[in-house]
């Protein structure tokens, strides 16, 4: 057995595994850029179109459908990757994917009900952001049961 | 699933890297196999039976007791 071999498979970052093959780690390299570009066109295309910065008209539609475009070359990207991943790594990515479907929808749910007891309204993008969430920390445990 | 992996491995020298390159897949894969935290799929358990020039029986046993099917066992 070689030094390398006791070499343990670590938590690499968002949606990462260590020694990705260059198809994966490309695949997952244009994921990371679209779901960057996303979210910060979806900051900057909110406060512009709450603020009503832009004149109305076709601009308006542009600034909402740049963040869509991305979140779907995103999603592309993702689909991409788990066709030419290692068996074992799309695996973890699945069952991380379970934990932000779970944190997402739990939100969601939770949301509803404090909603009809009155709480302020929260919106259907925001169970994204424990959804997001709950799919880093899956990530983070599911890479560990397989080390 | 209990597994020879590592000595088959071992008797040829290889190391885990190796035998990922060979099968075509990550060196984690062929860790957390030979670790017994993941049961490869039947398409892996074949090619890794072409490496090894045996059958997939040889290299892969149930966990369950030897020559038991599970679906036989009473409740």
């Amino acid at each position: 057995m070689t030094n390398q071999d006791t070499k343990p498979m670590r938590w690499g970052g968002w949606g990462c595994v260590n020694e990705m093959s260059p198809m994966e780690r490309r695949w997952m390299t244009r994921f990371n850029i679209f779901a960057l570009a996303w979210a910060i066109t979806s900051v900057f295309a909110k406060l512009l179109l709450k603020e009503g910065a832009l004149a109305e008209g076709g601009l308006n539609l542009l600034v909402a459908a740049i963040p869509v475009l991305l979140l779907a070359l995103a999603v592309i990207a993702f689909a991409h990757f788990l066709r030419v991943a290692d068996e074992l790594h799309r695996k973890i990515h699945y069952e991380a994917m379970a934990w932000g479907f779970a944190a997402g929808a739990i939100v969601m749910c939770l949301g509803t009900l404090l909603e009809s007891l009155g709480m302020p309204k929260i919106g259907s993008a925001t169970a994204l952001l424990p959804a997001i969430f709950g799919w880093s920390l899956g990530m983070f445990f599911v890479t560990r049961r397989y080390s | 699933m209990k597994n020879r992996l590592r000595i088959l491995r071992a008797e040829r020298n290889w190391s885990q890297g190796d035998l990922a390159r060979e099968a075509a897949v990550s060196r984690q894969t062929i860790n957390a196999i030979e670790t017994g935290k993941y049961d490869p799929s039947l398409a892996l358990a074949f090619t890794l039976a072409r490496i090894f020039g045996t059958k997939i029986e040889d290299i892969f046993e149930s966990g369950d007791a030897a020559g038991q099917n599970p679906l036989d066992r009473t409740a």
